[in-house]
């Protein structure tokens, strides 16, 4: 997988789905746990996208603040478990 | 024979003890129903599973209760205070909304051929089931508070008083199904209360409450509802009661609530004031019943069976009613004892041994149950994601329906368990500050 195109598909999901304002812009560092972006339902719908769209499992001791900080840090974690 | 009046004799008339009545005469064995109060009685714990529906079917009574008009339940849905500070999705996605909502069809289920269960008057519902019980030769006294078991002979004695006058009635057995009044459990010293799952709740019945105001589809109006309130471990339920009357209580811990001074309507409101929008709902409806408090609220039996007695329903083992668990465990309960009893019955010998069936069964209900609610109210942020994962979705609705009898450890559950450990192990995890402050206990089961 590459790994814009796991940004984009990422960027597009919290925005369109979990913010509904695409008018945002969610850059790859933009703190998400920070803002609140993502709160604990949103972790859990974030993962079943993951799991749909990219059929990558994210484990259990992997949902934890430094893979989940910003997009980017969200996709290293997508191919360094797609590689596995 | 002429030693005994019945053969079995059953203290209350709720559902566990009409049902083990019914498949009891069924057989051709004489039963005695003493129900200490005159029905319809009201009485908490409105909402069925579909584990109810095989022997509601077993016992003939399905067709009564299905055209007695209580509200169809097709399935459950949860919202969460965090919930709605996300804008309403819009979007009918496996990951989206449906995170915190089953149906019951999703799943299919030995014996259970309709895709609903209810929400009943449990009035009306408890009334039907013992008339029912009569109806298949059950003798039912009502009214009758009994004082006594004497469990010293070859036959046990059932003492009450009708007017001025104590009556011994003798049985070959005595099965209490006495509800959270547990006869036997208070006579033997059985009883030991639960220090972990120490809830209480406060409830009353609203009409004219528009159920659809935290739903995301209309269609859902007629699910029953768990609200989470931002209060650590504190929740409502919500119950359609008729079209137009809905049954509401705030679950809270006894700690929460001996703060409140015992002032249950100012209690109940502060309570609901902390969803905003569900407060609006229910401050628009009228309160058509007193509010209702219901301690002492879980517990456990050293022993659930012995020489000439069970213990079944609530009698037996009572847990907190997160998953409506309350009226099927009675139900599946009886259901259970009554094979033991017929066998034993027709061995002549109701010693304990007869019914060690009966007793891991339930051994294993309860322990499943128990762990479930545990992790549900440790982690509940996990119970939707497992909902939401195709993986365990069918393993969690399959314990939501009641099917805890069978398997040792569901899978689901076994998963759940160590990912709970992962989180509380990991300050760092997402949901580390999501921990409930209940914590699972290292036993079960007592029994």
């Amino acid at each position: 997988m590459q790994d814009q195109v796991i940004l984009d598909n990422l960027r597009a999901y919290v925005s369109e789905r979990i913010l509904q304002d695409p008018s945002i812009a969610i850059e790859p560092d933009t703190p998400l746990l920070e803002w609140g972006i993502l709160n604990s339902i949103a972790t859990v719908q974030l993962i079943g996208f993951i799991r749909e769209q990219f059929q990558v499992d994210v484990p259990p001791e992997d949902v934890v603040g430094t893979n989940f900080k910003d997009l980017r840090s969200i996709s290293q974690l997508l191919v360094q478990l797609d590689s596995q | 024979m002429s030693d005994v009046d019945f053969d079995i004799g059953i203290i209350g008339g709720g559902p566990a003890g009409s049902t083990i009545a019914s498949y009891l005469s069924q057989t051709g064995l004489s039963c005695v129903v003493l129900e200490s109060a005159l029905f319809p009685r009201p009485h908490v714990g409105e909402s069925l599973i579909p584990a109810t529906t095989p022997v509601l079917s077993d016992i003939g009574a399905l067709p009564k209760v299905d055209a007695a008009g209580f509200p169809r339940k097709y399935g459950a849905a949860w919202t969460s205070s965090a919930e709605s500070r996300i804008p309403a999705m819009g979007f009918q996605l496996s990951h989206g909304f449906r995170a915190a909502e089953v149906l019951f069809s999703e799943r299919d289920q030995a014996n259970v051929h309709q895709d609903y269960t209810y929400h009943v008057d449990r009035g009306q519902f408890d009334l039907l089931l013992l008339q029912h019980a009569e109806s298949l030769g059950a003798t039912v006294y009502e009214g009758i508070r009994v004082k006594h078991v004497d469990m010293e002979d070859a036959c046990p004695q059932i003492t009450f008083t009708l007017g001025r006058r104590e009556i011994g009635l003798r049985v070959r057995m005595v099965v209490d199904a006495s509800g959270r009044s547990t006869f036997l459990g208070r006579q033997f010293r059985l009883k030991v209360p639960d220090p972990v799952f120490n809830q209480y709740a406060i409830h009353s019945w609203f009409d004219g409450f528009d159920r659809s105001a935290l739903a995301v589809q209309p269609d859902q109006a007629n699910f029953i509802f768990i609200h989470f309130l931002p209060v650590t471990d504190t929740w409502v339920w919500q119950i359609p009661i008729t079209e137009s009357v809905t049954s509401v209580g705030v679950v809270t811990q006894k700690k929460n609530f001996a703060a409140a001074r015992r002032d249950f309507e100012g209690f109940f409101w502060s309570c609901v004031d902390s969803r905003p929008e569900l407060a609006r709902a229910l401050r628009q409806s009228r309160r058509v019943r007193p509010f209702r408090p219901e301690g002492d609220y879980s517990y456990a039996m050293r022993e659930i069976c012995g020489d000439r007695w069970l213990l079944v329903g609530d009698a037996a083992r009572f847990v907190d009613p997160i998953f409506s668990s309350g009226v099927s465990v009675a139900m599946n309960s009886a259901r259970l004892a009554s094979y033991d009893i017929v066998t034993a019955a027709e061995k002549g010998d109701f010693g304990k041994k007869a019914f060690e069936p009966f007793e891991s069964k339930l051994r294993r209900a309860v322990r499943n149950w128990y762990e479930f609610i545990s992790i549900y109210y440790r982690l509940n942020i996990l119970f939707t994601a497992f909902v939401a994962d195709p993986r365990y979705r069918l393993d969690v609705l399959k314990m939501l329906q009641g099917n805890v009898y069978d398997d040792v450890e569901p899978v689901a559950l076994t998963k759940m368990r160590e990912i709970t450990r992962q989180v509380e192990q990991n300050p760092d995890h997402l949901w580390h500050k999501h921990l409930g402050t209940l914590r699972a206990p290292a036993q079960a089961p007592l029994f």
